[in-house]
């Protein structure tokens, strides 16, 4: 098994069965334990699913991102099949964030979606990744997808600071950063820990994804090469 | 197997894109202004549609349950413009909260609002034990009440 070695143990079942239940904890934590935010009550706590997602999904592309150089230079499969599931966790994740988002949106702005810097380089970045998985879709040579497919996951990438600062460079109807930005985070400390809490629980989650996905490509691969589709890794 | 790329194509590459970002940057910068501020808009001439950000000015807000009409002033600070909507906002607004408004200019300052966008900030405090969350306008009006005092 190329890629399985290390992260074998990652992978067991047990793994995904812990992260399952710490994001059950955190969810019970979050919902019934933290008090509602002052202002805008119980609908606050959409926060903790929403940011924690966001920022898996910036993860998820700067794994493509380093993966996707890291193929370049090295010309190495695993390192695409780093990529390929950093990408469509980056997807999941970011999917998630807007969904939550245009949730949050309706109950607090009062509209699910609007054209803010934030929202829309938001779809932007959504955009790319599913780009990017509709690529290797549609090419059958291995190490040509390969290529193909870093070139798109660097250059994408760039899109993800965008998004990020957005809040800050252009006027709009999102709010500015809370935790990630200089100076103490404007959240109080209690509020705060739940974000948190659901940080780790969700990227144990995410881990062990990526890690089951990194699994399956490399399986494929070894399927592909038995039955001679595509050569296998050198 | 394919050969690999020459360092200096992969430069070339990243510099172009370096180039192409930072125009689409540049461009967006000067071009997606989201919103105008209330002093902004009163060098606009009237009839203007724009999207109008502002403080709603305290004591300013009016429900006429007759006409289903609300009335409030937002303000920058310096320049305050009158809002007329017949749109009803999110429970989040409220005096001293941040707007985004739809619409247009239809008078020197005053403004015909289709959509009301209530902003929050990014600051997060816990409701402390004994207190309730404070009501907006919208339970104000769905309680049969003037919205103002």
């Amino acid at each position: 098994m190329s890629a399985g070695g290390r992260l074998s143990r990652f992978s067991r079942p047990w793994v995904g069965v812990v992260a399952a239940a710490a994001t059950a904890c955190t969810v019970v934590f979050g919902l019934f334990i933290v008090p509602p935010d002052r202002l805008q009550g119980d609908v606050q706590r959409i926060m903790y699913i929403h940011v924690p997602s966001a920022w898996l999904g910036y993860l998820g592309f700067f794994i493509t991102f380093a993966a996707s150089a890291a193929f370049l230079w090295r010309r190495d499969p695993r390192y695409d099949r780093v990529a390929v599931a950093g990408a469509e966790l980056g997807l999941l994740f970011t999917g998630l964030t807007i969904v939550t988002g245009a949730l949050w949106g309706k109950a607090t702005w009062g509209v699910w979606w609007d054209w803010d810097p934030r929202l829309t380089t938001t779809a932007i970045l959504f955009v790319i990744y599913a780009g990017y998985v509709l690529l290797r879709g549609s090419i059958v040579d291995r190490w040509r997808r390969a290529r193909l497919a870093a070139v798109l996951g660097i250059i994408g990438f760039a899109d993800v600071p965008i998004v990020h600062f957005s809040v800050l460079w252009w006027r709009g109807l999102h709010q500015a950063p809370t935790v990630i930005q200089p100076g103490d985070p404007t959240i109080s400390h209690l509020l705060l820990a739940a974000l948190l809490l659901n940080l780790a629980s969700f990227t144990l989650l995410f881990a062990w994804l990526l890690v089951r996905r990194v699994e399956l490509e490399a399986d494929r691969d070894q399927v592909l090469a038995v039955i001679g589709e595509s050569e296998p890794a050198a | 197997m394919s050969r690999r790329p020459r360092p200096a194509t992969l430069l070339g590459l990243a510099l172009l894109s370096g180039a192409f970002l930072g125009l689409v940057g540049m461009g967006l910068t000067s071009a997606l202004v989201y919103y105008q501020t209330p002093t902004e808009l009163a060098s606009l001439p009237v009839g203007r549609a724009v999207r109008l950000y502002g403080i709603v000015a305290s004591g300013s807000v009016r429900w006429d349950a007759g006409t289903k009409t609300l009335r409030f002033a937002v303000t920058d600070g310096t320049t305050t413009f009158d809002v007329t909507t017949q749109n009803v906002p999110t429970a989040l607004f409220r005096e001293g909260i941040g707007v985004v408004l739809e619409g247009r200019k239809n008078g020197r300052r005053s403004f015909l609002a289709d959509a009301i966008l209530v902003k929050h900030s990014s600051v997060y405090e816990p409701l402390r034990p004994g207190e309730t969350v404070p009501p907006g306008v919208l339970q104000q009006i769905l309680a049969g009440k003037e919205a103002s005092p």
